[in-house]
């Protein structure tokens, strides 16, 4: 986006095939520009949500993983946005990983519902109800070579065959249904899926894992590499599910939407938890100092 | 900048020319060869090479074993393993399933007390020893995270010594009839038939199947996505081993004895039929009906060569080089979808 107003002098939009206008670079600012893209005033980006927060769902104590991270401790509950801000190599992601039983954990503890945990692989995160949607798409997300049914499909496989065989028909309505709701544009669901744009691939991996009605939600940079009207959407649909109860962690490398989206703001360093801030008190000068180790807040 | 790149509208993807699906173009290479064979025959010989009935199922019971071989090693081959030990494990199981099913009018039994067993004990026990192999590669593959090429290159040397170790290289012979009948007739056609027919639909369409590709397209995704990578890859060496071990039944059935020298170099031409048949060496894709047809392909070019009276060893040569193009044909489908 900044590449466009350093080097352009005129932009010109297209929206979903339509051109929208022409406008010069130096008449606009960033927030003009996206609502033009979006179609949207860029207030609406992120939705405004007054659920109020449900149960206590996860409790994490004193979390590590040797010579990565150490002491991360946070409460989410059903119906909470809880962001995790920081730079590359914080430890953020590990984190995810960690809970999600990629790395399993080597100190700390997890209670799910009150109840201790060791996860150890990820298809135990996902009996239990936890769903990761990784950072990168290319490395540990997509099945290259596979159809669009068979990439959203691969997570649920257990409990569609219950005798070894697939319940084609079943899935297949699944999945259309989930296509819809997400409006994941593709010609076909046999399409090979690396055929798709970024947004429309990372909306087949998303609905992978929200057909398996997860409890947490873990998104790892749920919006890199796609356009800004797959965010919007991504932005919407995150903001619906918390709304109906399912618990969200968020991380993210944009201040932007870490802060529109969150209900609490929790900021690593060098593998370090440098504090936890509200919606209120999150701003995007207090993150950054946390995340750059200035200061801590405990 | 990704917010401009990435949105093209979905529908440019679909006007693209769909190309022939890999099992159609490369049973017209078998067609296409036949045919040159054909033509040859008349030229050389002054008679036909298809329509020899007895030609035809002498190469087809030839292409059974191979191809039984074949069908587990497409399986390796799409989670991005390979298995260098098919032919040592089929002497094994060969050699060991045998000596179970010796008769007793056979003064020199492997196993005096342990003749004119019922025919099953043979052929659960040849099963067995295969299964038992493609396990340890499995386990040794998933446990240790060595590349899958070092482990059954172990296996295929350790194997073979085995087999030859186990009656100090002599045959076992005298087998009982009702042993022998497995490998009579086209009893080795149908069985690997049904063997195909049965990975064909587990490949299709059973989650054993999805996960096979799943692992082959993206080991981390398919960990991700809560499958156990580290049990699947095990069971997939040990269904290789399981027909590996079935080969060996087959073959000392039909050879009426158990030879440690069988099935010598047998792996590189099964695996040379799931490449040839379109399986890519970089996993996720292949299906068992390329590689059927690949076996196929192999088993008409030995038998045409024969036919037409090329040299055994120029045979070994050219076939030499069809495994190298098909991987390079492999390898050219590959950075095309690459670029994509």
């Amino acid at each position: 986006m900044n590449e466009v107003f350093a080097i352009a002098d005129e932009v010109a939009v297209f929206r979903d095939g339509q051109y929208i206008g022409l406008q010069r670079a130096d008449s606009m600012n960033s927030d003009s520009l996206i609502s033009m893209m979006v179609g949207r005033e860029l207030s609406q980006l992120f939705p405004v949500r007054e659920t109020p927060i449900g149960e206590l769902l996860l409790s994490v104590r004193d979390l590590g993983l040797d010579g990565v991270f150490n002491n991360v401790s946070f409460d989410l509950h059903a119906g909470e946005i809880l962001g995790i801000a920081g730079l590359m190599g914080s430890g953020r992601t590990n984190v995810a990983e960690t809970i999600f039983g990629i790395t399993p954990s080597t100190r700390g503890q997890i209670t799910l519902d009150g109840k201790a945990l060791r996860i150890t692989d990820p298809h135990m995160a996902i009996d239990k109800g936890f769903a990761l949607l990784t950072e990168d798409r290319k490395l540990s997300g997509l099945f290259p070579c596979l159809s669009v049914l068979e990439n959203m499909e691969m997570a649920v496989l257990p409990h569609y065959s219950g005798n070894g065989f697939i319940q084609q028909k079943a899935l297949r309505a699944l999945c259309e249904d989930m296509c819809k709701k997400l409006r994941v544009k593709t010609p076909s669901l046999e399409q090979c899926i690396d055929t798709l744009s970024g947004g429309n691939q990372q909306k087949a991996l998303l609905a992978r894992w929200l057909m398996t009605n997860p409890r947490l939600l873990i998104l790892d940079e749920p919006t890199r590499g796609i356009d800004v009207g797959a965010k919007a959407e991504i932005y919407r649909l995150i903001s619906f599910l918390a709304s109906e109860g399912m618990a969200v962690i968020m991380i993210s490398s944009e201040l932007p939407e870490v802060l529109g989206m969150s209900d609490r703001v929790m900021v690593m360093h060098e593998g370090e938890l440098m504090g936890t801030l509200d919606r209120l008190e999150a701003t995007q000068e207090k993150v950054m100092q946390l995340a750059s180790g200035m200061t801590a807040v405990h | 900048m990704n917010a401009i790149t990435d949105n093209k509208p979905a529908t440019a993807t679909v006007k693209r020319r769909r190309r022939l699906p890999t099992e159609l173009s490369i049973f017209l290479v078998l067609i296409g060869i036949g045919l040159v064979f054909e033509v040859f025959g008349w030229i050389v010989r002054d008679q036909s090479f298809l329509m020899n009935s007895q030609r035809l199922v002498l190469m087809i019971l030839q292409v059974s074993i191979i191809g039984l071989l074949a069908i587990g090693v497409t399986q390796v081959i799409i989670t991005t393993g390979i298995d260098l030990s098919s032919g040592s494990v089929l002497a094994l199981s060969a050699m060991i399933a045998a000596s179970l099913a010796q008769t007793s009018d056979f003064s020199r039994a492997v196993f005096p007390s342990l003749t004119d067993l019922p025919v099953w004990i043979p052929v659960a026990v040849g099963l067995g020893v295969g299964l038992l192999a493609g396990a340890i590669n499995g386990s040794i593959i998933a446990v240790t995270g060595i590349p899958p090429f070092i482990a059954t290159l172990g296996m295929m040397v350790s194997a073979r010594g085995l087999a030859r170790y186990y009656t100090e290289g002599q045959p076992v012979s005298m087998l009982s009839d009702s042993y022998t009948a497995i490998g009579h007739g086209a009893m080795p056609v149908i069985i690997f038939l049904v063997v195909a027919v049965i990975f064909h639909i587990a490949l299709r369409y059973t989650k054993y199947g999805k996960y096979t590709y799943a692992i082959g397209g993206n080991m981390q995704a398919a960990r991700t996505s809560g499958i156990n990578v580290k049990r699947h890859l095990i069971i997939v060496y040990s269904i290789a081993g399981l027909l590996a071990g079935l080969a060996g039944v087959v073959a000392s059935a039909r050879a009426a004895t158990g030879q440690a020298g069988m099935g010598m170099s047998y792996e590189l031409d099964a695996i040379a039929a799931a490449v040839i048949g379109g399986t890519s060496l970089a996993g996720g894709v292949g299906r068992i009906t390329g590689t059927v047809i690949g076996a196929l392909i192999l088993g008409v070019m030995a038998s045409g060569f024969t036919f037409v009276g090329v040299d055994a060893y120029i045979q070994d040569i050219i076939k030499g080089l069809i495994i190298v193009v098909a991987v390079v044909i492999d390898q050219y489908r590959n950075k095309r979808k690459l670029k994509r």
